[in-house]
């Protein structure tokens, strides 16, 4: 043991110039992760840069682990029978205390700190970065793992390549056999097919997290045993054998598991407050028929009927989400009918619609929207036809019913700021810091940045699937902005459209830390172009940016039928251009 | 502890290929044991299996009455090993390497190291990678006897080696040991360099250990004969065991006793051949007796 520190010496030696090399990557993501943010505020154009240069730096650093971890363990092989350790007196467990201890500190250690100061910088609290650390270090330790073991079952560095090569190839093509042989299967067994995928872990993502975290702890532990084992005893082929061993464990575990234990903890909230009058109506002044995008030549074109969908006898302050709707039914007077058991439902909407105004002022309360938005583009998906079906039955009345499943918000304000470049603050796991104020006649154009931190551990906080980051970035209505003049109790909405620069910036999790920044345009003209009060420096001198999140208050579902109800040939909308409805829903879509 | 090394049964397999078949070997306390054999015979299996770095199919090894499984760093410390498989820590120059060996013993003695410097001529600042095959031998010889290991085992230092590079090593092996009363256990297939060094003999030929004697003994037995005959005779007919590969020319015969003893081979060779009017008895190298080993071997395979 007295021996440790000088292996450990003269690997630090050997290395010195990959472990610089590695140095500069984990400054490099220091510098980006701390200072991008400002980075972006001083260059816009920057935006769209800084997450490709995290992902390439995340790349970078994965690649030099794979890279450095052979080089670490291989310079005292534990396979074949040439090398210079096995005739010294260097004991296995020094060698695996060691070798151990200097892919701990320099690989993974060094990360984890990294990205805890990352997150610091980003306003997560001390909660926060605790719960953050065993996430990261159980993330990073898995990753390092699968390559320490197969840098202890080959001597060199090519065998080690190579030998990772087949393997990856291995996977893959053993992943396309069994796509194939499922999609048999499931023609033929679909009840048996049905057993061989975890399907809750699908729909579920903390579940999902759950079945993730236990994977990577029995990566760690099982792995961590098959590395000690081939230190102590040298026995290769049997290390090998424990391997394929835990490789198919592991396999067949992902598939059964079904311990959420990384459920979210129900934040107790006021209950939903339905009178019991829930209406659902469809507006057929506002119907838009859009072709679905086809993936193949061969698909049949098929077409979606959009409908502005009415949703009545909410308390006020409360509006609805169309989350699903089934069982959707169109049955006319001859005694045909069309059925479809489900219709996706496409949320994705912006604030910008009249139907967020009432719920925005009443969590203004006694604050005044100078500029509410008096008309709604909110359309939602009631049925998809195929073409021939389409033309078959448009213009024809008959009744439609459906089942529709709500999901009930209110607004909240989460946090309230001075509207001054650098202020910040900090609510739950996210963070907004006001970077500029571009102040313009009657105009501001306010430069944000958005943190959010989504960590497995946080149990407070609803875990999310990459499809819901998607959603929450173009689903405006999530979170609105204001400036508010707290003395003249007034407040302004920026105007439509989604102002993002770019993506979001990732920090190797594509989950675990997303900014984004935002440009928020506030003019003193409302949806009519009627002059408003001045956005000067008066008006300003006593603004807050005040943030309104949607909070779900409940759910509600519903048996609705609408008479007389028929599909146009085409888009019947009142008032609008088909073409800008269309361009909306598109890219919602999209 | 009179034996160093004692193996007992001791069998390596590789799949189907037997390695090493039921060897029974005894290295005594102090002796340079020549350990020879043609390649492949199973020099250095038996060796990595001494050493531990492969493990015994069956029967069992000892070395300094511990089973060569459970060889550990205070084993180690008192063996010094140099073998012509073995891998050395090329990225580092001489110097670094012999401080990092310093590092693992503590009877490392510096003088004696600086001695043996010398003595080899060592370039310290040179990197292993770019000194020569025979330097590098000598660098590991070096990080082998500085701290003074009760054991040394050779396994084909000489391989590769040129011939002054080679009589280098061997006196400087020579020079150190005369004193030092250490236990070396030398393997090769070159047996002309080991003469001078050994004072135990082991042959061994595919797995199987054939001889296992004093070099002084075994030397002293062995004789080359050389018979002049009156009249021709049938060689096979008459001959004993223990002389081995009988030639006939026109009316002289060519043998190798290998167990002669002054007189009484001398009247056994005159009771045999009664008409022999001339007897020479010629010593034999090592090499010698070794190549009659192989060809014997080789004999009794046909």
């Amino acid at each position: 043991m007295i021996f440790i520190p000088y292996l450990f010496k003269k690997d630090l030696l050997r290395l010195k110039i990959i472990f610089f090399a590695w140095t500069l990557l984990i400054l490099a993501q220091l510098a980006l992760g701390i200072g991008g943010g400002k980075l972006v505020a001083e260059f816009l154009e920057f935006q769209m840069f800084l997450p490709l240069f995290t992902r390439l730096i995340g790349f970078l650093q994965c690649l030099m682990i794979i890279v450095i971890i052979p080089l670490i363990i291989q310079d005292d092989s534990l396979v074949g029978t040439a090398a210079f350790w096995f005739t010294r007196p260097i004991s296995r467990k020094g060698l695996l205390f060691t070798k151990s201890c200097m892919i701990l500190i320099l690989l993974v250690i060094t990360q984890l700190i990294a990205e805890i100061f990352v997150l610091a910088a980003q306003g997560a609290t001390a909660r926060l970065l605790l719960l953050a650390a065993p996430e990261i270090f159980i993330e990073k330790l898995a990753f390092v793992i699968p390559f320490v073991i197969l840098a202890i079952i080959t001597p060199k560095f090519s065998r080690y390549a190579l030998v990772g090569i087949i393997t990856f190839v291995a996977i893959v093509v053993a992943l396309i056999i069994w796509s194939v042989i499922t999609m048999f299967l499931r023609k033929y067994f679909p009840t048996f097919v049905k057993h061989l995928y975890n399907v809750n872990m699908a729909k579920s993502p903390s579940l999902g997290a759950s079945g993730g975290i236990a994977k990577s702890i029995y990566v760690i532990l099982i792995g961590s045993a098959i590395i000690a084992y081939q230190f102590l005893t040298r026995r290769t082929a049997r290390t090998i054998i424990w391997l394929v061993a835990a490789f198919l464990i592991m396999v067949c575990f992902t598939r059964i598991w079904s311990w959420d234990f990384l459920k979210e903890i129900p934040v107790v909230k006021s209950p939903p407050a339905i009178s019991g009058s829930l209406s659902v109506g469809l507006d057929a002044n506002y119907i838009s028929i859009l072709d679905e995008p086809r993936f193949g030549k061969k698909d049949i074109r098929v077409k979606s009927i959009n409908v502005k969908e009415t949703v009545e006898g909410l308390p006020v302050g409360q509006f609805a989400i169309l989350k699903e709707t089934k069982d959707v039914q169109m049955k006319y007077p001859d005694g045909n009918s069309l059925k479809s058991d489900f219709v996706s439902t496409n949320n994705i909407k912006t604030y910008s619609n009249e139907q967020f105004m009432r719920p925005i002022q009443a969590a203004l309360k006694d604050v005044k929207l100078l500029n509410p938005y008096k008309e709604d583009f909110s359309y939602t998906k009631v049925f998809s036809l195929d073409e021939l079906t389409f033309h078959q039955f448009k213009n024809i009345k008959g009744t439609y019913s459906a089942h529709a499943v709500f999901d009930i918000y209110k607004y909240e304000i989460v946090s309230q700021m001075p509207l001054k470049p650098g202020a910040k603050n900090s609510f739950g796991a996210e963070q907004v810091v006001i970077y500029d104020i571009l102040e313009r006649a009657n105009a501001i154009s306010v430069i944000i940045n958005e943190q959010k931190i989504n960590l497995v551990f946080d149990r407070s906080v609803k875990k999310r699937s990459l499809g819901d980051f998607a959603q929450d970035m173009y689903s405006e209505y999530n979170h609105v902005y204001l400036i508010v003049n707290t003395k003249r109790n007034e407040a302004f909405l920026p105007e439509a459209g989604i102002n993002l620069f770019s993506g979001a910036m990732e920090l190797y999790s594509p989950t675990r830390l997303k900014t984004m920044a935002k440009k928020l345009d506030f003019t003193n003209l409302n949806s009519k172009s009627e002059p408003l009060p001045k956005i000067d420096e008066e008006w300003l001198a006593d603004a807050e940016l005040v943030r309104l999140d949607a909070v779900k208050v409940g759910a509600e579902q519903i048996d609705f039928t609408v008479d007389g109800f028929s599909i146009p040939s085409q888009s019947t909308e009142t008032g609008k251009e088909n073409s800008e409805i269309e361009k909306r829903l598109k890219m919602q879509y999209n | 502890m009179n034996n160093i090394i004692e193996t007992r049964d001791l069998t390596k397999r590789f799949g189907k290929n037997t390695a090493v078949q039921s060897l029974n070997l005894t290295v005594p306390a102090g002796s340079i044991f020549a350990f020879l054999g043609p390649n492949g015979a199973g020099k250095t299996t038996t060796i990595k299996t001494l050493m531990n770095i492969m493990q015994p199919t069956q029967g069992s090894a000892t070395i300094f009455g511990t089973d060569s499984r459970r060889l550990g760093p205070k084993e180690f410390a008192q063996i010094g090993y140099v073998s012509e498989n073995q891998e050395m820590p090329e990225w580092m120059t001489i110097n670094q390497f012999l401080n990092y060996c310093k590092k693992m013993y503590s009877t490392w003695d510096d003088k004696f190291c600086h001695e043996l410097i010398e003595q080899f001529s060592l370039p310290l600042k040179q990197k292993l990678k770019s000194v020569s095959r025979g330097m590098k031998m000598k660098a590991a010889l070096v990080s082998s006897l500085a701290y003074r290991p009760q054991l040394l085992i050779f396994d084909e230092p000489f391989s590769g080696l040129d011939p002054l590079v080679r009589d280098e090593f061997i006196s400087g092996v020579l020079n150190i040991t005369e004193d030092k009363n250490w236990t070396i256990l030398i393997s090769s297939h070159d047996i002309d360099e080991v003469e001078r060094l050994a004072d135990w003999v082991g042959i061994i030929d595919k797995g199987l250990l054939k001889i296992v004697e004093q070099a002084e003994v075994l030397q002293n037995r062995f004789r080359r004969i050389e018979l002049t005959l009156k009249d021709p005779i049938d060689i096979k007919h008459n001959f004993p065991e223990n002389w081995y590969l009988p030639e006939l020319q026109d009316r002289t015969v060519h043998f190798i006793d290998s167990q002669y003893e002054d007189r009484k081979s001398e009247d056994k060779i005159r009771t045999i051949f009664p008409n022999c009017s001339n007897v020479e008895v010629m010593g034999m190298s090592l090499r010698e007796i070794f190549v009659t080993f192989a060809k014997k071997f080789r004999i009794s395979e046909l």
